[in-house]
């Protein structure tokens, strides 16, 4: 249907619903949130979606993930992205980054993802998080795959104590938000998880199975 | 009518093994909805908010669709507007042909069940997958959903592992961490070389152009990610204004619907890959559906347009308890779905889903948005009664006939003393064990106190002097 014709038929229509009254205009966002403490308010939380908080070095934190799973490469952030030096501990450490620049051709895009298929360990940082959910906010862009949270078994992201915010409400109402300004931003809550058979709790039914968030 | 009525379909369903595990998913996520509520007061002021946005929004849905595709297509997405479901489904099968896509990925969406995507385009020739483990499941048993977002709720962890051995050519099992792996790694291949992704779309922004897609399982973030294409289908009542009423949604959406503080992944896409992203699909298009929403908006059933999908109606109705989804007939299910799908699509064949509730009003007391859905039902009822699509044809002369016994003295009277007449033929216990004709459905499961022999007037006026 043109554009037009579909618009106008919606503003008829629009014109004689009949809705129930109600206040037009913004809408405020609700009271601050009983503040205490921001940080450990988010750590409890994460641990209730099942994620796991760490306020410890990030590079030993992943070393230590890599080591126990006994893998040396993983899918991350380009190091600008991360608390400095940590691209270069990890490499010490003798994890390699894997190449996440995927082609535009449709037979390079499909090569290129579908060496991702056994990746074990991602990582990135993290731009915000709300405390009252466990949730981080992923923005992607340059040298910021999206895949890196999402592929991988176990998902590291680091996150400054600073950019803790109450809640999604919150966050949505400070000018940093500008949705606009990256192709995807995603609001990630705890593993993976699933109740579709029988209702029972699963995790890591498509993206990761762990979530780790390490505090700086 | 629909062809198999809704009576009928019930009747069917009732007691059936399908109905009973809907039953024990729908109570277990009903609970669920009160914990959260309990344990996060501000929710019942946030409800009141969220009531807001959706009606507000509604009320200038034109001005807000043309802002949203103006900034869709301002950050190099494609925009189609589709009049009803041939266009939508005719529009993505252009975009399929233009692009010599084979493989499709689709993470659940009631609006595509809604315009018939899958069939179609199944039917043309492409293979569509759909990625959601539920979805899944039930595609490959060759379902329907019974749930709108618990879709296999009625599948047992055993049904599915002989599904999976018998479909996917893998060793039986009923542990589902087992199952779930079978799924992970079958679909992931699929998903990495899939060209092009269809997504539903929760709710779009019309201030930025954003569509945000709401999963737990990661499934909604692949499809939107790894194909080279991205295809969002989206009911043109899913527009918010802007980024602080995404998220008040996005917090009532996840409360309401699962008891989560927010859902595992609320992934917002605003327009295709940009030049130096890394991934991320190259191309976007947004389909925006009418499909009868016009129709709905236009007049009585306009509120039922600022349903959010979340369920929680379905999960407290005692006749969606009982009989479970299939019962329905239609892809809306549950009190939302007795409204929305004659309101979409007229009331033939669908006049008798308003009357497959007991009007308790539970559903009203757990919307998220506070949609007087008994209110439609009654309205929708009363369209029926007026066009002559009432399921219940001896309603309307049982009714007269009441009205002319109700409206003389004497006839009440009379009227009065034919149930003792009853009681003495059918009742001499007390009880009325079987009531003939359209009376049988009092008495199919319960005894009927018998009427009084002697009328309680005639009782009245033989009493004593005291």
């Amino acid at each position: 249907m043109e554009r037009d014709a579909f618009l106008a038929r919606a503003r008829t229509a629009a014109r004689a619903a009949r809705l129930p009254d109600v206040d037009a205009g913004p809408v405020p966002v609700g009271p601050e949130p009983d503040a205490g403490d921001l940080v450990e308010g988010f750590v409890d939380a994460l641990g209730r979606v099942g994620g796991v908080a760490h306020r410890d070095d990030p590079a030993a934190v992943i070393l230590r993930l890599a080591e126990v799973h006994g893998v040396a490469e993983y899918l991350g952030w380009d190091d600008a992205w991360l608390p400095s030096g940590l691209g270069d501990a990890l490499r010490d450490g003798g994890l390699r980054r894997i190449h996440h620049g995927v082609p535009s051709s449709a037979e390079g895009r499909r090569r290129h993802q579908l060496g991702y298929f056994d990746v074990v360990l991602g990582v990135t940082g993290a731009e915000a998080a709300f405390a009252e959910t466990g949730t981080v906010v992923l923005r992607s862009g340059p040298g910021r795959p999206r895949m890196a949270s999402l592929i991988p078994e176990i998902h590291v992201a680091i996150l400054r104590c600073d950019d803790i915010h109450p809640d999604l409400s919150h966050w949505a109402a400070t000018p940093e938000v500008a949705l606009g300004d990256a192709a995807n931003v995603v609001f990630v809550t705890g593993p993976s998880r699933t109740g579709d058979i029988e209702m029972r709790l699963n995790v890591g039914v498509h993206g990761p199975r762990e979530v780790h968030v390490v505090l700086v | 009518m629909s062809p198999v009525r809704f009576v009928e379909r019930a009747r069917t369903a009732v007691g059936s093994e399908v109905a009973r595990s809907n039953r024990a998913g729908a109570e277990r996520l009903a609970e669920l909805r009160d914990a959260a509520r309990r344990a996060y007061p501000p929710f019942e002021a946030m409800r009141d908010r969220a009531r807001r946005i959706r009606l507000s929004t509604l009320a200038e849905l034109d001005t807000h669709l043309a802002r949203f595709a103006e900034q869709v297509e301002r950050r190099g997405g494609h925009v189609f507007f589709a009049a009803d479901a041939t266009e939508a489904v005719g529009y993505v099968q252009r975009v399929i042909r233009d692009h010599g896509v084979r493989r499709v990925v689709k993470s659940k969406s009631m609006v595509t069940e809604e315009i018939g995507l899958n069939r179609a385009l199944e039917a043309s020739g492409v293979d569509v997958v759909e990625t959601d483990l539920g979805e899944f499941i039930i595609q490959l048993a060759g379902e329907h959903p019974s749930h709108i977002i618990a879709p296999a709720i009625h599948k047992t962890a055993a049904d599915v592992g002989r599904l999976f051995a018998d479909r996917l050519g893998v060793p039986y099992t009923d542990d589902p961490d087992e199952l779930n792996r079978i799924a992970r790694r079958h679909l992931r291949r699929i998903f990495l070389e899939a060209d092009l992704g269809i997504s539903g779309v929760n709710f779009a922004v019309a201030e930025t152009g954003s569509i945000c897609v709401v999963t737990n399982e990661g499934n909604g973030r692949l499809v939107t990610t790894a194909p080279r294409i991205h295809v969002a289908v989206m009911g043109m009542e899913r527009i918010v204004p802007g980024v602080v009423e995404l998220a008040h949604m996005l917090e009532v959406l996840a409360r309401s619907g699962t008891g989560q503080g927010l859902s595992v992944y609320s992934n917002i896409v605003t327009g295709p890959r940009r030049p130096e992203d890394p991934d991320g699909p190259d191309e976007l298009h947004v389909v925006i559906v009418d499909n009868g929403r016009s129709r709905a908006l236009a007049g009585e059933t306009a509120e039922i347009l600022a349903c959010i999908r979340c369920g929680a109606c379905l999960n407290v109705c005692p006749v969606y308890r009982a009989v479970g989804g299939h019962a329905y007939g239609s892809v809306y299910t549950g009190p939302i779905g007795a409204v929305v799908t004659p309101a979409l699509m007229g009331m033939d064949p669908w006049a008798d889903l308003p009357f497959a509730s007991t009007l308790c009003g539970a559903c009203r007391d757990v919307c998220p948005v506070r949609i007087d859905i008994p209110r439609m039902l009654l309205h929708l009822r009363q369209v029926a009664a007026e066009e002559g699509t009432h399921p219940f044809r001896w309603v309307g002369p049982g009714l007269r006939a009441y009205r002319v016994a109700a409206s003389g003295r004497r006839r009440w009277a009379a009227f009065l003393r034919l149930g003792g007449v009853v009681s003495a033929v059918v009742g001499r216990s007390g009880w009325i064990e079987r009531l003939p004709f359209h009376g049988g459905g009092w008495t199919r499961f319960r005894s009927l106190r018998a009427p009084a022999k002697r009328p309680f007037r005639r009782r009245w006026r033989d009493r004593d002097g005291t």
